[in-house]
């Protein structure tokens, strides 16, 4: 992730939503809880995505690491 | 008429009381908060202290847990600290984000975190199982990220 992808995931942590690429094809719309440059994650809820199938069951939030996302707008 | 146990004695002296099987009153000067409440495997570690009296165990583990979780409300910005064991960092980890916390699911489905009702707290376990294992409490509204480390 670039610095500039990191910046504007930090400026939607509590304020609207966001949409996440990730390496393996997922496509979510996501609400941002929590960005750690430290641990080099992203913690969110899931507002859409197109792996339902991933994310079946879990009620709780997601945590993904920077490697793992390939962009954000 | 009943004698007190050594541990009845020690909690008065210390000003910490136990409130039964898993909770623990603190009433001294300097706690932050009224009760701590402690996980299932603290309760039965207490029960079978491997030295010492319980009770001593106990008051330590109450007072060690409550002052860090004020530590942790309290921090601004990074900072780390040791607790005494990782048994006494789940237990702050837990406190931190309190009831109704919610978990935190990686990529695979494993459960690596918690964040509280609210979303102003979170703990993150991504680091427990690393050489220099710690767990990362984040607290949004003072801006603070402490980790925890343990000593055994």
């Amino acid at each position: 992730m670039t610095e500039n992808e990191i910046h504007i995931l930090k400026t939607k942590i509590d304020n609207g939503t966001v949409r996440i690429s990730f390496f393996d094809g997922e496509e979510t719309i996501a609400k941002i809880l929590s960005v750690s440059e430290p641990e080099k994650d992203i913690i969110f809820d899931v507002v859409s995505t197109n792996r339902n199938d991933k994310y079946k069951g879990k009620t709780g939030a997601h945590l993904v690491r920077f490697d793992e996302v390939s962009a954000v707008s | 008429m009943t004698a007190p146990t050594a541990g009845a004695l020690l909690a008065e002296e210390s000003g910490v009381s136990f409130a039964g099987s898993g909770t623990a009153t603190v009433v001294g000067a300097g706690s932050a908060e009224g009760t701590v409440r402690l996980l299932d495997n603290t309760t039965a570690a207490l029960d079978n202290p491997a030295e010492g009296t319980g009770a001593e165990v106990t008051a330590d583990v109450v007072s060690e847990i409550s002052n860090t979780i004020t530590r942790a409300r309290q921090t601004i910005g990074n900072d780390g600290m040791f607790v005494s064991s990782k048994n006494i960092a789940e237990n702050v980890a837990e406190q931190f984000v309190g009831d109704n916390a919610r978990p935190i699911y990686d990529r695979v489905g494993n459960m690596v975190g918690k964040i509280s009702e609210d979303g102003t707290k979170i703990a993150r376990y991504t680091s427990i199982e690393k050489l220099d294992a710690y767990i990362n409490l984040e607290n949004k509204p003072t801006g603070g990220n402490l980790h925890i480390r343990w000593l055994k």
